[in-house]
């Protein structure tokens, strides 16, 4: 039976951020901008194929750099999340703020949290 | 000869009921329960595109239950559904294939072809099937601008999800026998969008005279149908004030004022 060594837990989180952050630093430059009409969002991207903007509804939108499939992962989990609501209730309750458990932040950020800590023995 | 539960007794009119002789008709089953039921839409392709039409009278039996019914609605920036049946199913139903059309969009990260969209629709109305069979039947007509083929194209549905498509014209409804009669005679190819609207306008005109279900234009409260028209320019409806001056035509031209 192997015996692994003892990491402590406050370690183990911070190795995994900081090779999370390795990894989006390798990544091309992306801007969000607030200006007096609106947000402005700005990405570098030389594939045809993979987006890096996308729409999560009618006022909110996603961006993202890193790992191709978990930035993905949550742009899903947003329009998901925010259509749901949408058909639930009304598209005029969806919005992008709040933990209340069906807003888009709310599952985008339980989402990220779950990328980042994920137990890869698991 | 009768069970004890089932033994009509000395009551005749029950006895008839037990040997199927009851010239009166049996009860309304629990199933069949009056819900607003939207009629008569049309839909024709013309040079450039389709125009959809719509009344706006939904009917609970012989009530009126709805005059303002938008039965026509935009699924999304180049295709609309036309909706005829029970009113309740069939909001939920556009409804659903709206959010469907733009989740689809927003997952993938392009929308789905005007041939797939009708093949969606079709599913929706095949899954409302054990309703239909109980009376809450919805017959949608999709209709609009393929952006691949560069020309309009119509579906017509049964209430199975049967999906077929229409080259010229179609008409749903209770009042479809009239209106696709109108539009059987006026059709012809190639027709401009304003020359469609007209036609579709006069259809529905026809089907309200002869359908109780289906509305006409209300002069009075300022009602005409929903008409709009898809080309490569998008869904566009048009206002009321040009269907005012439409439907003074028709009038000047049946005589009626």
């Amino acid at each position: 039976m192997s015996m692994p060594f003892y990491v402590a837990p406050e370690q183990m989180m911070k190795d995994r951020a900081d090779y999370a952050r390795k990894g989006i630093a390798r990544g091309r430059a992306l801007i969000a901008l607030q200006y007096i009409d609106g947000i402005a969002l700005i990405a570098e991207n030389p594939s045809n194929t993979l987006r890096k903007i996308s729409e999560i509804y009618d006022r909110i939108a996603f961006a993202g750099v890193g790992k191709y499939n978990e930035f993905d992962q949550l742009r899903v989990a947003g329009v998901r999340a925010a259509d749901l609501k949408g058909y639930q209730f009304s598209r005029l309750d969806v919005d992008a703020r709040g933990r209340r458990p069906w807003s888009c932040k709310s599952v985008c950020t339980d989402t990220r949290a779950d990328v980042y800590t994920r137990d890869e023995a698991a | 000869m009768f069970s004890f539960e089932q033994d009509p007794g000395a009551n005749f009119g029950e006895l008839l009921k037990r040997v199927g002789l009851s010239p009166f008709g049996d009860s309304l089953p629990v199933n069949e329960i009056l819900v607003p039921h939207a009629t008569t839409c049309v839909a024709l392709r013309c040079a450039n595109g389709v125009v959809m039409a719509g009344d706006r009278r939904a009917t609970s039996g012989n009530l009126i239950s709805h005059r303002e019914m938008e039965k026509v609605v935009q699924a999304d920036q180049f295709s609309g559904v036309a909706i005829a049946g029970a009113a309740g199913p069939a909001m939920e139903m556009v409804k659903l294939f709206q959010l469907q059309i733009e989740h689809y969009e927003k997952v993938e990260g392009q929308s789905l072809s005007l041939e797939g969209k009708a093949n969606q629709l079709s599913m929706f109305v095949r899954s409302n099937l054990p309703a239909a069979m109980q009376g809450f039947m919805v017959v949608p007509i999709f209709a609009g601008f393929d952006t691949l083929l560069n020309h309009g194209r119509l579906w017509n549905y049964d209430a199975t999800g049967g999906r077929y498509e229409e080259h010229d014209f179609v008409a749903t409804g209770s009042g479809m026998l009239h209106a696709g009669t109108v539009l059987r005679m006026g059709w012809k190819r190639d027709m401009t969008v304003d020359e469609g609207v007209v036609l579709t306008a006069r259809a529905l005109w026809e089907a309200s005279v002869a359908d109780s279900a289906t509305g006409g234009p209300d002069a009075l409260r300022g009602i005409y149908p929903v008409i709009a028209s898809i080309t490569s320019d998008g869904f566009a409806r048009i206002d009321d004030a040009r269907l005012k001056n439409t439907y003074d035509e028709i009038a000047k031209g049946v005589g009626q004022q």
